[in-house]
């Protein structure tokens, strides 16, 4: 039999271990809160980036070069220019993905619920979470770490959020319109630098089998 | 009491015991209720009805539940977002998925871990009909595509995909083998409107077999509340679920037919026992006369499995109706019981009513004979019942039954219907009711292209909302349609997949003139071994597939050692036996392509392999005239058209049959063709004014307004007995007659009363029983009761002249 003074202590230690585990989320949210603060005004924006793209598949490295596009509240497109122009745009969780036929120069448009592309859907939701600021969408998806570097770009120290995404169970499309792809789990690692961290350098997505992605960001333009 | 009949009375009474008891304990034991429809289906078929029973009992399409969710705001009635519905879905859709009672479960999503299914991926080469696909061009395309995807990190499915199948053959494949046209929201299948969530799912039992598929839509629905009980994120959401397809159309069926069924029953038992009380003021008599009914119920069903093993739902439905005339006799016996002793009373109308039993079963003899299982059954449970009511009348309720004496006789009542008796009749009614009949042939004639009923559909008491729905569903989920299939019978698979492949050109033809939307064939998902066999050939070898890779890749970016995999996974496709059918089904996997195999290829019942090539969205009925051969087309719907005209035709003989062996006993009996008329006028009558009458209102003639003539024709040989016969030529015959006719109107109007308020039900089915035969009753009546008066057949019925000279009582 229990007694009553050993079943109150198993209470309060029970409770103080919640409590402690609770602060100590709530601590780690308000890093990332604070990480992402510089973002929370930006209506529009545009980014130039630079991707590098790695894979068994691949003789060498494949280079991208295009644009990725936020407005608020939900809309997010990827513009490649360089090798081939695609266009990727999010919008009311359709993806409609634009392709050029390198013979014709038409363009040709497919639209696709986003939930058949698990992949492109998180890397969207990642970059709607980073610009809005909005730390709850990216601990949704994504377990985090952030890691303060000794490296410096000017006088600021740069920050490096690392990301594990949750996407756990991936889906295929069999509509007749769909185009196949999934996704699995993800290693993100982003460089933010600037004063206040308010600038995202760089973003390095590792997948399973050697499958990486390392896009350079540089200078954005607000739009708004 | 004498030690003699004391001694009969217990041996009665035990015999009776013995013989119910008996009865009970079988039924316990072996009581076995079968509601399949392939039991009412002929048992000589040829192939097409043999592919009818197969399609009736287990097609593809009656397994199928298609589940819709619709939220609804409680407060402003706002379709809720598509995420909340979604969400829901899919938790619907994994639990349902880990029960065994469905072979699958979809809403639009196929995981990774479903999609590579074995054997077929590896046999993906085999199964592909597309010889161009190694062709340098192809090649090269199908490698852009896949330097399009890199743009994406991929999976390790993904990478194991690209690797193997870079032209994405299996996935093309998938594509085909599951097309579908409906939109999707957060990756699950939406109606057109975005306002319901769909998924469907197929049971492991067959359509009709109704108790497993009861228990089925149970645990749909349990499933689904446990889910919205414990869904937090519903907040101010309501859940209408919706459920559809043939299971659940069947069991609303029953349930809306039961339901309307026990209220009837009720209300019309509850005004049958007060008239009943009213005539006889004995609540013991009331109960009595349900007796001999409950007994015939009882032996009907016992008889039915004692020769066939089980009990059909419909036979047992139909049986308790065609011996309703079984609560007649104890009606006559108790009339005449509350005048004379018991004994007496029993023994005095014992001839009439042995001669009205002796005519009803042998009418529905001939249908023993009949081809169709459920009218051999409905034939067995009807004569099997009535001899058991008729004994039980004339051994058990003497028995059982208090002394006249000791009751109170209603005479008030008695003197009522006696009025009604002795009401005289203007000569220019009989002119009138002489001419009727011939009216009603003339009705009947006018407008017999309405006769009967073609359209199985118009007695389905599912409103046409709903089916319509149901359908358009099918249609957007890509699910088989029902009407139109091909269908190829052979010795061997084989020879059955390279005659559905020979008319693969004409099929594709037909698609093109857009003459049918779409068509499907085992030899999609397995295709001859011949077939196999060619492609195996086409496919380039090790070295040629190297050079080819090597050359498509020089100028690109990707790496053609990525690409080792797809080369062994053609050399080994090269090497692989053709896949056979028995392969495919030993492994006993639940996958759609395996279900597709089992619906669309299987043995009939004389061992030939049977082939069946759905086709959908056909647009003409021209079709038909399309020579297909060897396939021959089968139109469902003409063929169920065809299938309940040959019922109704082979009802119809065999009723005819039945007939006229009634009127043979009747003049055996007789030996007097005007006796013979006498008795068998007011039922021929009765039958023909209520077609006429049934037909002027608007109905057409089913199988069921069919059965119930059966009814008619038992009621109508027993008023007429009792009607036209006086007992003896004694002075109390007039008497007796007219007790034996206020005993007929107690009977009409009992019957009346039971199904009248059948007719009141908005169930096309309980509506043409109850019409048919309470217009048959009471024209069986009105006839009897008017012709009677001038027409007493005086003839020594009672066999002991001693007896015949008893006083009655009143």
């Amino acid at each position: 039999m229990i007694k009553p003074i050993t079943l109150a202590l198993i209470v309060i230690i029970f409770l103080s271990i919640r409590l402690v585990y609770a602060a100590d989320t709530a601590s780690q949210n308000q890093d990332l809160v604070n990480l992402l603060h510089p973002f929370t005004s930006i209506q529009s924006i545009r980014i130039p980036f630079k991707e590098k793209r790695f894979s068994t598949f691949l003789k060498l490295a494949r280079e991208y070069e295009g644009t990725i596009e936020y407005n608020q509240p939900d809309q997010f497109i990827k513009t490649i220019t360089h090798p081939d122009w695609n266009q990727f745009i999010i919008e009311n969780e359709q993806l409609h993905i634009l392709s050029r036929d390198s013979t014709s120069g038409s363009n040709k448009e497919q639209t696709v619920s986003l939930d058949d592309f698990p992949q492109f859907k998180q890397f969207s939701t990642l970059f709607s979470g980073l610009l809005q600021g909005n730390a709850a969408i990216i601990s949704r998806y994504y377990t985090y770490k952030i890691i303060p570097t000794d490296h410096s770009i000017g006088t600021h120290k740069n920050t490096r959020l690392v990301l594990q995404s949750r996407v756990v169970d991936v889906f295929i499309a069999t509509s007749e319109h769909d185009d196949q792809h999934s996704g699995s789990s993800q290693h993100i690692e982003i460089l933010f630098s600037g004063e206040n961290n308010s600038h995202i350098k760089q973003i390095s997505i590792t997948g399973v089998g050697g499958e990486r992605s390392v896009l350079d960001f540089s200078d954005p333009t607000f739009l708004q | 009491m004498n030690s003699s009949s004391m001694i009969r009375k217990r041996l009665i009474f035990l015999l009776w015991f013995v013989f119910c008891l008996g009865m009970i304990l079988f039924l316990f034991q072996s009581f076995q209720l079968r509601s399949d429809l392939s039991f009412f289906l002929p048992q000589k078929t040829d192939a097409i009805d043999q592919v009818m029973r197969h399609q009736l009992t287990q097609g593809e399409a009656g397994k199928i539940i298609l589940i819709a969710l619709r939220l609804k705001n409680k407060q402003n009635n706002q379709a809720a977002p598509t995420r909340l519905l979604a969400d829901l879905n899919k938790k619907l859709t994994a639990v349902l998925k880990i029960q065994k009672e469905f072979t699958q479960v979809h809403n639009g999503q196929s995981s990774l871990s479903e999609l590579l299914i074995e054997p077929y991926f590896t046999y993906r080469y085999l199964l592909n009909d597309k010889p161009e696909s190694f062709s340098q061009k192809n090649l090269k395309h199908s490698f852009l595509q896949l330097l399009q995807r890199i743009q994406f990190i991929m999976s390790a499915t993904e990478q194991r995909l690209m690797s193997e199948d870079p032209q994405m053959i299996w996935l093309t494949l998938l594509k085909r083998w599951q097309h579908q046209t409906l939109q999707k929201h957060h990756g699950v299948w939406f109606d057109h409107n975005a306002e319901q969530a769909l998924l469907f799912v197929k049971t492991r039992a067959n359509a009709y077999d109704l108790i497993q598929q009861k228990k089925n839509i149970a645990l749909i629905e349990n499933n689904l509340s446990e889910l919205i009980q414990s869904s937090k994120s519903l907040g101010d959401y309501t859940i209408e679920p919706l459920l559809s397809g043939a299971p659940v159309f069947a069991l609303s069926s029953k349930k809306s037919i039961s339901l309307q069924i026990k209220l009837i029953s009720v209300l019309a038992s509850i005004t049958l026992m007060a008239f009943l009380f009213w005539f006889f003021r004995s609540i013991i008599t009331v109960f009595l006369i349900s007796l001999p009914l409950s007994l015939a119920v009882l032996s009907g069903i016992s008889s039915v499995i004692l020769v066939d093993g089980f009990i059909h739902g419909i036979t047992m439905a139909f049986g308790i109706t065609i011996i309703g005339v079984a609560v007649d006799y104890p009606i006559h016996y108790f009339s005449h019981a509350r005048y004379m002793p018991r004994q007496l009373a029993a023994h005095s109308i014992w001839p009439m009513l042995r001669l009205g039993l002796i005519t009803t079963i042998i009418g529905f003899s001939a249908i023993l004979l009949s081809d169709f299982s459920g009218l051999r059954q409905l034939g067995i449970f009807a004569i099997s019942g009535l001899i058991t009511a008729a004994f039980c009348t004339r051994t058990l309720l003497p028995l059982l039954s208090i002394n006249p004496g000791k009751h109170t006789a209603n005479s008030g009542a008695y003197n009522k219907l006696l009025f009604l008796v002795k009401l005289p009749i203007h000569p220019a009614i009989k002119k009138i009711m002489m001419l009727l009949p011939l009216l009603a042939i003339i009705a009947i004639s006018l407008n017999y292209q309405h006769l009967w009923q073609k359209d199985l559909a118009a007695l389905s008491p599912i409103p046409e909302k709903l089916k319509q729905q149901d359908f358009n569903l099918r249609k957007a989920m890509g699910l088989p349609e029902l009407r139109y299939t091909l269908l190829i019978t052979a010795d061997t698979i084989e020879e059955l997949l390279q005659q559905s492949e020979q008319l693969k050109p004409e099929l594709k033809h037909l698609v093109k003139k857009k003459m049918i939307s779409a068509y499907d064939m085992a030899a999609h998902y397995l295709p001859s071994r011949q077939q196999q066999s060619n492609i195996q050939q086409t496919l380039p070898d090790e070295k040629q597939l190297e050079k080819l890779l090597l050359d498509t890749l020089q100028e690109t970016e990707l790496n053609a050692q990525a690409f080792t995999p797809f080369i062994q996974a053609l050399k080994n496709s090269r090497q692989l036996i053709p896949l056979t059918r028995e392969q495919l089904l030993n492994s006993n996997k639940d996958n759609f392509i395996n279900d597709k195999i089992r619906t669309l290829l299987f043995k009939n019942d004389n061992g030939l392999w049977t082939a069946l090539i759905p086709l959908q969205g056909v647009t003409t009925e021209t079709i038909a005239d399309i020579d297909m051969s060897p396939a021959q087309l089968l139109d469902l719907k003409a063929q169920t058209e065809s299938l309940l005209s040959h019922y109704r035709n082979e009802a119809i003989a065999w009723f005819l049959a039945g007939l006229v062996l009634i009127l043979l006993v009747l003049f055996f009996h007789h030996r007097q063709l005007h006796s013979v008329w006498t008795l068998a006028a007011p039922f021929s009558a009765a039958i023909t004014i209520t077609i006429a009458t049934l037909l002027m209102a608007g109905f057409s003639l089913s199988i069921f307004h069919l059965v119930t003539l059966l009814l008619v024709v038992g009621l109508g040989i027993d008023y007429s007995i009792f009607s036209f016969k006086s007992c003896t030529k004694s002075e109390n015959a007039l008497q007796f007659h007219e007790i034996s006719q206020v005993s007929v109107i107690i009977c009409a109007i009992s019957t009346l009363i039971m199904f009248a308020s059948l007719s009141l039900s908005d169930l096309p089915v309980l509506k043409a029983i109850g019409l048919t035969a309470s217009l048959g009753a009471f024209f069986a009546f009105l006839y009897t009761f008017i012709f009677s008066r001038s027409n007493v057949l005086n003839e020594p019925i009672l066999s002991h002249p001693d007896e015949s000279n008893h006083t009655l009582n009143n």
